[in-house]
């Protein structure tokens, strides 16, 4: 790590360390128990999003009742969320608390995990949302749907509008990449403003100038 | 405290996260469109099955890159690079928080070019250790590929951002900036 300065050599070692040992608890044992807790609220934004919303809880992930009825006339379509993906968009979490406990720390860590943990519960249920609406836009219009993507289910409904199914992409496509590790890393330095300076600032010629 | 905010927001710190939102949102928007999807997403994720195929191909002979698809010629493991496994996102934010620090084009130029450079050789011992995860231990493959990896590249990131950062020279302020002009 030649090159790279003593606070943030310290920052990405404790913060790997941390991560080593939350990553497996929070994959086996946490995510489990904050999706039991989120799920009304999952259930609750998707029926405001306009599909039915009840959720059914399995070892292999959530099946979301989506009210809108198959092209094929078999009923109306069941989504299934897996286990993974819902691991997936609570990455933030198990990154939140490993950035909170890399020095420089905050001296007010039970205020910033309860913080993080709303905002990053908030955007998990968006990304959530936006998720399963995002691989519905496809199977409501096909041309939506991405090159080479294997052939999905059709739905007799009208499709999205367009700038309504940009937004669910885009949603879809950020909340399964990077929106948790966005959430996190803002939420640190909102909570950590100390830390965040320590590790970097800002440079103007004025703040840099003696006083 | 509408006063305050708009202070904030003309403070460097302030611009800095307006520039950033603004230019990760527009990539990003980019991204997700069908059109970016087939014309630059795919080709670049073939492209980096395609390298990760030659760099195994010095010690292993096994391994075939087939389009997005690099696996054993034996059927025995096997990996699907798609959208959230190139890195493709990381690099975009990484470039929108590069191109909104306030240093010259040409600085943030080479910054972005050398960072997208670093994460691209991290993402590729990526796939090649999921591949030979599939392989050996797929119990393990998922928390790797959904945790593990998506976390170091993640804190990847932050550390080359933050350390690029740091050897930036200070940048006059904005407004001694408006008097001189």
């Amino acid at each position: 790590m030649i090159g790279i300065r003593t606070e943030h050599r310290r920052f990405a070692l404790w913060a790997a360390a941390v991560l080593v040992i939350l990553l497996p608890v929070w994959w086996l044992i946490g995510a489990d128990l904050v999706l039991a807790v989120l799920r009304p609220a999952a259930a609750l934004l998707f029926k405001v999003s306009g599909l039915e919303g009840g959720i059914d809880s399995s070892a292999q992930g959530w099946f979301v009742s989506t009210g809108l009825p198959l092209a094929d006339g078999r009923g109306d379509l069941i989504y299934p969320v897996s286990r993974n993906n819902l691991r997936r968009l609570l990455l933030g979490f198990p990154l939140l608390l490993a950035f909170l406990c890399a020095p420089p720390r905050t001296p007010r860590l039970p205020r910033a995990i309860f913080i993080g943990s709303i905002a990053l519960s908030v955007v998990f249920l968006l990304s959530l949302t936006a998720y399963v609406w995002g691989e519905l836009a496809p199977m409501l219009n096909p041309a939506l749907a991405p090159a080479g993507a294997p052939p999905t289910a059709l739905l007799a409904a009208p499709p999205l509008h367009p700038a309504w199914a940009q937004t669910v992409l885009l949603g879809r496509y950020a909340g399964m990449s990077v929106l948790p590790l966005l959430t996190a890393l803002l939420v640190w330095a909102a909570v950590n403003p100390t830390g965040l300076s320590a590790l970097w600032s800002l440079k103007t010629e004025a703040t840099e100038r003696p006083a | 405290m509408f006063d305050r905010f708009k202070a904030g927001l003309k403070s460097p710190a302030g611009q800095f996260l307006l520039m950033f939102g603004v230019l990760a949102f527009t990539l990003f928007w980019v991204l997700a469109t069908p059109q970016a999807a087939r014309l630059f997403v795919q080709p670049f994720t073939q492209g980096l099955v395609h390298v990760s195929q030659t760099l195994v191909a010095v010690f292993d002979s096994r391994v075939v890159a087939d389009g997005d698809i690099l696996r054993f010629n034996d059927g025995r493991g096997a990996v699907q690079v798609l959208a959230g496994c190139n890195a493709v996102e990381v690099c975009a934010l990484l470039i929108a928080a590069v191109f909104a620090y306030p240093t010259t084009f040409v600085r943030s130029a080479i910054g972005a070019v050398i960072a997208v450079l670093a994460l691209q050789t991290v993402n590729l011992a990526r796939i090649i250790s999921l591949l030979y995860l599939s392989r050996g231990e797929p119990s393990l493959f998922e928390f790797f590929h959904n945790y593990v990896w998506d976390a170091m590249i993640g804190l990847e990131g932050m550390v080359l951002f933050f350390t690029w950062a740091h050897f930036q020279p200070a940048q006059q302020p904005q407004a001694s900036r408006e008097v001189e002009a």
